[in-house]
């Protein structure tokens, strides 16, 4: 029993949110294997990105609990579940869109990696130089990981959508993160993208060790490299399991595709 | 080990140049004004180009440097060195203790706000007459602001403003002025990023205030009304939102022109209101926009080497 536990690298308990009238969330229950990729589906305004936007701290729950390797994060902000090892992608991109590529993901991995302080970064003297230097080569290497090294000095808002949302996966990827947030990484991608797309987070998975958690509307993508999937409508769980339970689930079925009831 | 790179050399002999350059009274006096435009319009841009908050009251900051070194060279005799970087220190604990609440506000209403407290501020100042000689103005301050103080003073801070900005500090602040939820989300706590360009900037204006006082040897609160803080602020849109060299730029470029037309004083806000619309129709993102002027030479050269 111990040992599921902490098997698990988050667990959500009992968590429920009202936007005044719209019960958004209503009694979720999740808990997350750890190094596994975990899929979330379910019918547009089924609250997944509301339940991301609680896991990340910008809404917090009216009721329930967060729980992230044994610690609770309910009432940290976002920037304490950050650096606690929690990163995330946004369905409608968040890049610094005036910053270069490269500044992007200094920007981000700054806090994770090399530190120096007020007056070194004012007289550039000290750990300054060396940090630097290190941090470039650091996010030089993310960017060549996600194939965007040769984009490395253009601004991040004059790249193409694809790149921008592998610029968007690149910098999660920069903060060290221990779980990753994917909201639906492959909308607005063609058929091909897609493919590439699923490459590219099973390969992640396995390079950097990671746990992932996935919001996506395309079936074949997330029935192809989720284990475990939930299955949201209305904001409540209506089936969990492995694809083929989703695939076989009347009511999942019925939420997507309309029942005579 | 002190390592200057090209960009602070390029700043010391620039310094170096107005300092020692042999000339009359005259432009030693236009040269004094230039930094002290420069350094206050360096303070407004690191918080409404870099952190994204619009501010019209910053001109209060400037005068709080100016009566704090004012009344402590004149009344309590002391050096006018650590005099001004009290005026910088008291600028930076007022702006501070406004920060508190009024950081929580975002966009426009900063703006409102700020103007109301600069606004206050020169209204305190105006009416406590038994500490600040209210709008009689405060006299006889030592005319320590000579050219070489100046000059020093602004490539001193020109130098720190442009290094904190290439480094953790200038992208935490561009993180937060770009998108304030995806910057919390890579680790940034946003509030405290706003208010340490507050700090910074309330600082560079105490400064620049101080050295004014310096330079005039005579203030009074309405050298500091609205009217200032909006020319601050509007230097910097001149300059471009987001260049620190632009605003230096800038700030030079409306000294500069604001001096030639001192003849014809009464139609000086006239030319400096065509300018401003002049620049707004022909260069919306300002003179050198969100680039830094290295910036802009690399771009060209890379353009050169492409044909």
């Amino acid at each position: 029993m111990n040992n599921s536990e902490n098997n698990f690298i988050l667990k959500l308990i009992n968590i429920n949110l009202r936007f005044g009238g719209v019960h958004a969330v209503r009694d979720i229950n999740i808990n997350i294997v750890n190094k596994n990729i975990t899929g979330i589906i379910g019918p547009n305004g089924a609250g997944k990105t509301t339940l991301f936007n609680i896991i990340s701290g910008i809404y917090k729950p009216d009721k329930g609990r967060i729980i992230y390797k044994d610690q609770d994060i309910t009432k940290l902000p976002p920037h304490k579940i950050s650096r606690l090892g929690i990163a995330r992608t946004f369905q409608n991109l968040r890049l610094l869109a005036r910053s270069s590529v490269l500044d992007n993901i200094i920007t981000a991995a700054q806090n994770k990696f090399y530190n120096y302080n007020f007056i070194e970064n004012m007289l550039h003297v000290g750990r300054w130089r060396k940090a630097e230097r290190e941090l470039k080569d650091l996010s030089m290497n993310y960017l060549e990981r996600l194939g965007l090294a040769d984009r490395a000095s253009q601004d991040a808002g004059t790249l193409p959508y694809g790149m921008q949302r592998r610029l968007e996966i690149a910098r999660a990827l920069a903060l060290k993160p221990e779980l990753l947030l994917l909201d639906e990484p492959a909308a607005g991608m063609n058929t091909e993208e897609v493919i590439e797309l699923n490459e590219l987070i099973t390969n992640i998975h396995k390079d950097f060790d990671l746990s992932i958690i996935i919001i996506e509307h395309h079936m074949d993508l997330i029935m192809k490299i989720c284990p475990k999937i939930y299955c949201l409508n209305f904001g409540t769980e209506i089936a969990n399991g492995s694809p083929e339970d989703i695939r076989a689930n009347q009511e999942v079925l019925t939420a997507y595709l309309g029942g005579k009831k | 080990m002190l390592k200057l790179s090209k960009v602070n050399i390029f700043i010391i002999i620039l310094g170096l140049l107005m300092a020692y350059w042999p000339m009359g009274g005259y432009q030693e006096g236009i040269i004094i004004l230039l930094c002290i435009n420069a350094i206050a319009a360096m303070g407004v841009s690191i918080l409404t180009g870099f952190t994204g908050i619009f501010t019209l009251g910053h001109a209060a900051y400037m005068a709080l440097g100016a009566y704090t070194t004012a009344i402590l060279t004149v009344r309590y005799d002391v050096h006018w060195l650590p005099a001004l970087i009290a005026g910088g220190i008291v600028a930076l604990i007022i702006a501070w203790l406004i920060g508190i609440p009024t950081l929580k506000l975002t966009g426009d209403y900063y703006a409102i706000a700020s103007i109301g407290l600069g606004e206050a501020i020169r209204l305190i100042l105006e009416n406590w007459q038994s500490f600040t000689r209210g709008s009689r103005g405060f006299p006889g301050i030592d005319p320590y602001t000579t050219r070489t103080i100046a000059v020093v003073s602004f490539t001193i801070l020109a130098i720190f403003i442009l290094n904190l900005l290439n480094g953790r500090l200038g992208r935490e602040l561009k993180a937060s002025r770009d998108d304030n939820i995806a910057a919390s989300f890579m680790g940034f706590n946003t509030p405290a990023s706003k208010m340490k360009a507050l700090l910074i900037s309330a600082f560079y204006c105490g400064i620049a205030g101080a050295l004014l006082g310096g330079y005039m040897s005579f203030i009074q609160p309405s050298m500091f009304d609205m009217m200032k803080s909006t020319e601050l602020t509007a230097v910097v849109v001149f300059g471009g939102l987001g260049s620190m060299t632009g605003t230096i730029l800038g700030s030079a470029a409306i000294t500069l022109i604001m001096e030639y037309f001192r003849d014809i004083s009464q139609y000086r806000m006239l030319i400096y209101g065509l300018l401003l619309v002049l620049i707004m129709v022909f260069r919306p993102e300002g003179l050198l926009g969100s680039r830094e002027i290295w910036e802009i030479f690399k771009f060209k050269n890379i353009l050169k080497s492409g044909n």
